[in-house]
């Protein structure tokens, strides 16, 4: 029998959202033998960024170690489980993009994310959330915890 | 992963991936599974009186029994435990959220037709309504996996 899930995204934003996700992530993979990626995009656009935002190299620089140590902390969790985990962080325009990107060249067959907040409509008219932009573009299956 | 799923079915091919996916979990998870389909409001009963109106419900609802059954019986050696159930709710995602509160359903499996561009901001999407509103975990499948 082939494994329900091979690869399993979860962009991380250090909310507790993602981290929610995370959390879910790691037994699943353990029960289905899968490995997890975790992303975290430093977006470069200010308004309504799902990831930190950062302008100024040497401003990425400090954010990347910040995140840096994050994911050192998650990969030691879930390799601790027995869960082969990746950490990844890239700079971006837009999170839903780079997240999109990612599961396409990684040949991701799980992305798991937590719906965290509802827009206001007037949000939602400008500012597709990020949420919903990888879930209507997304190849792949996405599982959205509440 | 879930005790429970939840697999609404709009006898398209998304919903069959949807299937597919949700028999994989259950099968791996040794979960009971649920088919269920809503009819809506979309049957047209315009100019029919009351009697005929109540028949062409019927014959609805029949044909998506016999269809959930199919799908049922051609998955017997899966050895999933699979029910079947018909609602009737004028709104499919109402439908399909109150169902899940109902029945204990702690993973919600939907294939999602994805619309974009314009026929999106016209039609919505059922998909996109399950997740904005549902209390349990949704799995959205495409139709490419």
């Amino acid at each position: 029998m082939t494994s329900v899930f091979k690869n399993i995204l979860v962009p991380f934003n250090g909310t507790k959202g993602s981290q929610k996700a995370f959390n879910k992530a790691v037994p699943l993979a353990t029960s289905v033998n899968a490995s997890i990626f975790i992303l975290t995009c430093i977006e470069k656009r200010q308004i309504f960024s799902f990831f930190k935002f950062k302008a100024s190299n040497e401003e990425f620089e400090k954010e990347r170690k910040i995140i840096e140590k994050q994911h050192i902390e998650m990969k030691t969790f879930a390799q601790e489980k027995g869960v082969v985990c990746s950490s990844n962080i890239v700079e971006g325009d837009h999170a839903s993009s780079e997240i999109l990107n990612f599961a396409d060249k990684h040949k991701i067959d799980l992305i798991i994310m937590a719906r965290t907040k509802f827009s206001s409509h007037k949000e939602r008219i400008h500012y597709q959330s990020t949420l919903e932009d990888v879930f209507r573009n997304t190849a792949c299956p996405i599982l959205i915890l509440v | 992963m879930a005790q429970n799923i939840l697999v609404p079915h709009d006898f398209t091919d998304f919903g069959d991936i949807a299937f597919k996916k949700a028999i994989e979990i259950a099968k791996k998870f040794n979960s009971k599974l649920t088919l269920l389909t809503v009819i809506g409001s979309d049957i047209d009963t315009s100019g029919m009186n009351l009697t005929r109106a109540q028949e062409a419900h019927d014959e609805e609802e029949n044909k998506a029994k016999d269809f959930l059954n199919k799908i049922k019986n051609s998955n017997q050696m899966e050895n999933v435990n699979i029910s079947v159930n018909i609602i009737h709710n004028s709104s499919v995602v109402d439908g399909i959220l109150s169902f899940a509160d109902n029945n204990n359903i702690d993973l919600i499996v939907i294939g999602s037709h994805g619309r974009s561009g314009f026929k999106k901001l016209v039609l919505g999407s059922v998909a996109s309504g399950v997740v904005t509103k549902a209390k349990c975990p949704v799995l959205i499948t495409k139709k490419s996996t």
